[in-house]
């Protein structure tokens, strides 16, 4: 069995089949998901319109996203656990995200500029009635 | 922590000091008779010294320029009078990492403040707290006022801010604090609810 030689004609037909375009939301999503589900870092849930929501080590964080080409300038606003040390949990998550983002998308990130919005200090079982015995 | 306006008060003390001291200078100069030896063509005792000063002062312009003079002597001088006040020293952001080639992490001092302000809130005892951090990430100011109830034990609340709420904080920021001051103030109200080491109860207790 031979192989048929690529004509010219194939090859056009080839770059004629359409392009794939991904959109800034994507980066967006998969960045704010790589940062819940693989550190510690959180985002805010509950509210309307931004106003009366709190924050949520559940929550996925808000990011944004500046592509130029294949490189990407993303901006995370996070809150995170306290007390934690910050530089290294947001480097742990600034490698993070453009490790997997890179490798989920193909988009090559360049820079990651980190907010920590918020913190939260451990809940302590202190409120409401306790039975003594 | 606060900020005081000794560097400008410096600054314009030496100025007037130097404008007064050189018109005392003049002053003595012109009573001595000295500046009249010195200038040549000085006009003697006789002579008029501001000959046409009614016409200089009469002028259009004397009211508005004089006008003009004030206002911006009373604007120095109000502007000196408020930088009296003492305030706060800004805190600006508090910038974790800086590296243009990776990314920038920052933090509002704010959020850091508030973080140590819930935990010292936690202590049993403590009914309020008002933190403040200023300075920058490399080297922090802290400063607490931590109000405690009539029931509270001051020292085991000194010694757990010290020896927890602290370094809690610095080990989020992973730098040792620059300075640390503490205020501990006396309040009646009741502390928060579940929030004390006080069991009160009333009653018969059968054994």
């Amino acid at each position: 069995m031979s192989i048929p030689s690529a004509s010219p004609g194939l090859a056009r037909d080839v770059d004629d089949r359409g392009e794939t375009v991904l959109a800034r939301r994507v980066l967006e999503k998969t960045a704010s998901q790589v940062a819940r589900d693989e550190t510690f870092a959180g985002g805010s849930s509950g509210g309307f319109l931004g106003i009366g929501s709190r924050g949520d080590l559940s929550a996925r964080p808000d990011a944004s996203v500046e592509l130029a080409g294949n490189i990407a300038s993303l901006k995370v606003t996070v809150g995170l656990p306290y007390p934690m040390p910050l530089r290294q949990a947001t480097e742990q998550l600034r490698r993070r995200i453009t490790e997997r983002v890179t490798e989920l998308t193909g988009v090559q990130v360049r820079q990651v500029d980190i907010t920590v919005s918020w913190l939260k200090p451990p809940q302590r079982e202190l409120r409401g009635r306790r039975k003594l015995q | 922590m606060r900020h005081h306006s000794g560097r400008a008060n410096r600054t314009w003390l030496i100025i007037l000091g130097i404008l007064f001291l050189a018109a005392g200078v003049a002053a003595v100069l012109i009573a001595a008779g000295t500046l009249e030896r010195l200038i040549g063509g000085s006009p003697g005792r006789s002579d008029r010294v501001l000959s046409g000063g009614q016409g200089l002062l009469s002028g259009e312009y004397a009211p508005w320029g004089m006008l003009l003079a004030g206002v911006i002597l009373g604007i120095l001088g109000l502007w000196w009078l408020l930088a009296q006040i003492p305030r706060a020293r800004a805190a600006g952001t508090f910038r974790l990492q800086e590296d243009p080639a990776h990314g920038v992490t920052v933090c509002d001092p704010q959020v850091l403040a508030s973080a140590v302000s819930h935990e010292t809130e936690q202590l049993p005892g403590v009914v309020g707290s008002t933190v403040r951090l200023r300075g920058t990430a490399d080297e922090p100011d802290l400063a607490m006022k931590v109000t405690v109830n009539s029931d509270a034990d001051v020292q085991g609340v000194i010694a757990r801010i010290q020896q927890e709420v602290v370094p809690h904080l610095v080990s989020a920021l992973e730098v040792p604090l620059n300075t640390f001051g503490l205020e501990i103030d006396a309040s009646s109200k009741a502390g928060a609810p579940g929030g004390g080491a006080t069991v009160s109860s009333r009653g018969t207790v059968v054994y």
